[in-house]
């Protein structure tokens, strides 16, 4: 339900543009669904006890599988049902002098009954500042630029996104299996009825603080034309489901948590050049990204990403201060022990083995903070799975009847963690294991960064490590098109207005040093994994390349 | 005039909106589902809560959870077995056998959550069921069962992990996520105080209808054990401990042994007389009830149909035998040939096929000498070949409080008084009774051969060994050396539990 109200003036170069609304969104779902199975409960006495057994109940025919043509059978039904509401008021005032200095003002108060009583609105300005510089007297017609344009916002916005529809609710669970039920009676189920969720009233809105500062701009008559950009966003009480202790037998609840800035350059350039025959475009687009925690529960608060072995175990990302969220916080490697004396002397100040489950064929891990033990303590900072620059670039070109397209993108500066390697490349239990193990460390085969393959892995090799870590950097061509178009006369033969053939292919080219399936593996790749398990890979699909043969036609 | 219609008709539209219907649109609670402020009407919602609090219990809380953490992590460090073929394809498991986990160990930190998750199931009832307007005597023994469990579940956690976390309040709020480890004395005084107050409201005997619930009897066993536990664990007190294990023990009534053993591990007599707390599982299941699990499959060795995880060890095959072909029927101790199957004339019976209906050379192999545990194995062929199974699993039985007694009277240094209690036990086994003349050392010698044979496969072992500081040498002398009881006695803190809660290291 939208009430929109809109009010446009002009007063001599002033011109204004006020809009006012409310917005009710009422979202309800209700979802059931009944089945049959084909069995029915027999009830009968043996030994004076009462036994239930299950018999065999089909269907009158099995082709004819309707709910109720049946002889019996145990029937079922499930469903579910949930609302969702959203209010918001808003405004938003548009100012234009002379059509060169732009103000826009928009002012929104948004509800939500995701969020209990106490948090449950939130107020979001924004401002936004243009400055049409073409349009001044004093910027010179008809010279290299021919339009500039600089601006400026500065705005906050609300997210609930992340949130279940009840979450600062505890919601009651009921049962009738042994997740929550029991058993009574001798042999009566029980089902139970309890409350999994931390009763979290507090829970509020995620607020991001954007600000930009950029120039659109155009060269050479137009046939250049780009924009760039600064951005700074900065993300507080962020909607985080958080590991919490085990030992309050709570489900990991979503939790409002810390702040983080995001922040970086934007540069984008399109060239058209529309010269007959021979027509073409190309467009660069680039972006910088800095990702870094600016604050949390508390100085020394860190939040550890999904653990990879069977959630208990291996974790290798870790959000903290001053890193970026979810960053890798790894043992650095430093080779591999060729020989007994090689582990005999990687001792600490007092003597002591600093490795004393080492053989030769194991690696070499490093007291990173030199007090004389290899432990948690010694995980650093090792590289963020979030790329720092991604470049995109769009190629089109027509030549008579002929046009061709293509789009390549990019990530660079990141790292992943290639969780795959870790499962199978682990050479300590009598399983499978990939191809790259059979270059495992062996008195013959020392040139190797693959530890030796032993029996539970008394050192450690597979530790969450710079091991498993690898370079992201990827250039892929995303897709590329060819077509031909039938020349009109042509086309006039066989009454069509438009007949093109194409062929594309999507994914046909990936360069990249990763050894993984795929270095865009989709994400979340892991069960349970979220933000804070940023380039964590167990991707195991294999990548698809495809190609279309097509004929568009119009008649 | 126009301006002043727009301020009119903004005005109207803004509080129309906002005030009269709006705010209460966000005030929504989930259609199908209740939530904990308005839940906790009446007795019946108390009862689906105490539930809940049950469903933890022993980890059975899924069809494979069930076996795959309870006896890895209970079972696999006791000597009286032996690590099957097909476990040792899971890591995790091998680590346990080994004795060379870390303490990211994805099986008993499972364990250690699912405990906790009963105890904050248990808070909760506690809490919650306190405000109901109710029968007060039913609501007091609700409570009282509630209290029963939060013991048991803090009782099962501190068997196994030095220091644990005591969780005596329902969290509703963040700030109380975090806390900090007790010693194993405040945990110990904590149990004891919520099993005495337990013992008060619990009732002597359930109707028919809610057999299996936690009875004062239950309460009454478990005060023993942790009385003649604390006994060992705490020098100074020692001779205190032992009195309120006796006392609380000799209170323990209205049960008696069960003459038929394998019935009460075979599915076919649930709760029996001797049952004083018992896992219970259902193979009804009308309106989707889901109550089995796998665990025969997990006992089972692959001639049998199992997946060949866990085997009995030499070691208790040799304790079996240890007395002889002694017993009453001409054969070794009775509880031989129910706890387990094995190579022996018994088995070999061509007139009275006693594996399933057949001999165990035609199951087994003939001098393969190979073994299978026999309890938690459905009675029949057709339900051990089923996919699921619902036998029960005997917590605490008549039997373990005999012996717990005569153990307590014989540190009390009367070992005469305890040899009745045991002779009760042997005779169930037909087993000939002991001479009356044995002496505290030779008395002790016997409880343990006792509880060997008596409670295998049910877990006590290793917290009996523990008790009598004979861990290692027990572990050693089968040729498990990597066990070091420094750091093998308890598990380690599980890693999430240390990373996450800042004021555990």
């Amino acid at each position: 339900m939208d009430n929109l109200l809109n009010y446009q003036a002009d007063f001599g170069k002033h011109s204004i543009n006020a809009l006012l609304g409310t917005s009710l969104t009422l979202q309800e779902s209700n979802w059931n669904a009944i089945g049959v199975e084909g069995k029915n409960i027999v009830y009968s006495v043996e030994n004076g006890g009462l036994v239930t057994k299950e018999a065999a109940e089909g269907f009158l025919d099995p082709y004819f599988m309707t709910i109720d043509a049946g002889r019996g059978g145990t029937y079922s039904g499930t469903g579910s049902k949930y609302q969702y509401n959203r209010f918001s008021v808003f405004g938003r005032i548009n100012y234009a002098y002379a059509n060169r200095y732009l103000l826009q003002f928009t002012l929104r108060r948004d509800g939500s009954s995701k969020f209990g009583p106490d948090n449950r609105y939130g107020n979001f300005p924004s401002l936004a500042l243009g400055w049409k510089i073409d349009e001044e007297e004093f910027f010179p017609k008809g010279g290299l630029v021919n339009q500039l344009k600089l601006r400026g916002s500065w705005g906050k916005l609300g997210n609930e996104a992340a949130l279940r529809y009840y979450d600062h609710q505890a919601l009651v669970y009921s049962d009738n299996s042994l997740i929550r039920g029991y058993v009574r009676g001798g042999g009566n189920p029980w089902p139970g009825s309890i409350a999994t969720n931390l009763e979290n009233r507090e829970i509020g809105w995620e607020t991001t603080v954007s600000q930009n500062i950029g120039a659109d701009f155009g060269l050479f008559n137009n046939t250049l034309k780009g924009a760039i950009n600064y951005y700074s966003n900065t993300t507080e009480d962020l909607l985080i489901t958080k590991k919490i202790a085990p030992s309050s037998g709570l489900v990991d609840p979503v939790l409002n948590v810390g702040k983080i800035r995001n922040s970086g350059f934007e540069l984008e350039l399109k060239y058209t050049n529309q010269n007959n025959p021979f027509a073409y475009n190309v467009g660069v687009n680039l972006a910088t990204l800095k990702n870094k925690v600016i604050s949390l529960g508390g100085e020394d608060q860190t939040l550890y990403g999904v653990g990879l072995k069977f959630g208990s175990e291996h974790f290798p990302n870790q959000t903290r201060i001053g890193s970026p969220i979810g960053g890798f916080f790894l043992y650095q490697t430093d080779g591999i022990f060729q020989n007994m004396n090689e582990v005999s002397e990687y001792v600490n100040a007092d003597g002591k083995l600093l490795q004393p489950n080492a053989k030769p064929g194991d690696i070499r891990f490093v007291d990173i903070d030199g007090n004389g033990t290899i432990n948690d303590d010694d995980k650093q900072y090792s590289g963020t799975g979030l790329p720092k620059v991604e470049v995109g670039i769009t190629l089109g070109a027509s030549y008579k009847g002929f046009d061709m397209s293509a789009l390549l993108g990019s990530g660079w500066g990141h790292k992943l963690y290639n969780g795959n390697r870790y499962f199978f490349e682990a050479m300590s239990s009598g399983s499978n294991f990939l191809s790259t193990t059979l270059d495992a460390w062996t008195e013959s085969n020392r040139n190797t960064s693959v530890p030796r393959a032993v029996l539970g892995d008394p050192n450690g090799n597979s530790r969450e490590s710079t091991r498993f870590l690898e370079a992201g950097d990827f250039i892929r061509l995303r897709q590329v098109q060819l077509g031909y178009t039938l020349p009109k006369h042509v086309l006039g033969a066989i009454k069509s207005e438009n007949l093109r053939f194409y062929i594309s292919g999507q994914n046909l080219f990936t360069w990249t040093k990763y050894n993984g399936v795929d270095p865009e593996f989709g994400s979340p790749a892991v069960v349970g994994s979220t933000v804070l398990s940023t380039g964590v890979d167990r991707y195991i699909f294999p990548f698809t390349k495809s190609y279309t043969l097509g004929v568009q036609f119009l008649f | 005039m126009k301006r002043t219609t727009l301020k009119y008709i903004v005005l109207c539209l803004i509080l129309s909106s906002a005030t009269m219907s709006c705010s209460d649109r966000l005030e929504l609670s989930a259609p199908d589902q209740l939530t904990s402020g308005n839940f906790w009407r009446n007795a019946s919602d108390a009862e689906a809560g105490l539930a809940s609090a049950y469903s933890q219990l022993e980890s059975s809380t899924d069809v494979w959870e069930f076996s795959e953490i309870k006896f890895p992590v209970e079972a696999y460090r006791e000597d009286i077995c032996v690590i099957g073929s097909d476990a040792m394809n899971y890591q995790t498991w091998v680590e346990l056998y080994n004795f060379t986990y870390t303490n990211g160990n994805s099986q008993f930190s499972r364990y250690w959550d699912i405990n906790y998750t009963g105890i904050a199931f248990t808070n909760q009832v506690i809490e919650k069921v306190a405000t109901i307007d109710m029968d007060v005597t039913y609501r007091d023994q609700i409570i009282a069962e509630a209290k029963f469990l939060r013991a048991y579940y803090h009782m099962k956690l501190l068997l196994n992990w030095e220091k644990i976390v005591l969780r005596d309040v329902y969290i509703t709020n963040e700030s109380q996520i975090n806390k900090e480890l007790s010693s194993r004395t405040e945990v110990w005084d904590f149990i004891i105080k919520d099993l005495e107050e337990a013992v008060g409201g619990l009732t002597p005997k359930h109707t028919e209808a809610n057999v299996g619930r936690a009875t004062k009897g239950a309460g009454y066993a478990y005060l023993g054990y942790c009385y003649l536990t604390r006994a060992y664990e705490e020098a100074p007190r020692r001779d205190e401990m032992l009195d309120k294990a006796e006392k609380a023990l000799r209170n323990v009534t209205g049960y008696s042994l069960e003459k038929n053993f394998l019935s009460m591990f075979d599915g076919t007599n649930k709760n029996s007389k001797e049952s004083i707390f018992e896992l219970q599982f259902t193979d009804n299941t009308a309106n989707g009830a889901s109550y089995r699990t796998a665990i025969h499959k997990w006992i089972a060795t692959g001639e049998l149909g199992g997946w060949d995880e866990i085997t009995p060890s030499n070691m208790l095959l040799a304790e079996f035998k240890k007395e002889g072909r002694v017993a009453t029927t001409g054969n070794y101790d009775s509880r031989l040939y129910q706890t387990l199957f094995c190579e022996d004339s018994y088995f070999n019976d061509v007139n009275t096929p006693r594996v399933y209906g057949y001999t165990y050379d035609e199951v087994f192999e003939n001098g393969s000498g190979r073994m299978s545990f026999r309890k938690y194995l459905p009675a029949t062929l057709d339900d051990l070949n089923k996919s699921r199974t619902a036998v029960n699993l005997p917590l605490m039985r008549y039997a373990d409080v005999l012996l717990l007694l005569a153990e307590t009277l014989n540190e009390q240094g009367k070992p005469g008084d305890a040899i009745p209690l045991m002779n009760e036990v042997r005779k169930r086994a037909d087993m000939p009774a002991l001479s009356s003349g044995l002496d505290k050392e030779q008395v002790r010698k016997q409880i343990e051969h006792e509880r060997i044979l008596e409670f295998a496969l049910e877990n006590t072992r290793f917290y009996d060994l523990r008790r009598w500081g004979k861990t290692k040498e027990a572990l050693h002398a089968i040729g498990r050396t990597n066990f070091d009881p420094n750091r093998h006695n308890f598990y380690p803190i599980p890693l999430l539990e240390t990373k996450s809660n800042d004021k555990v290291n």
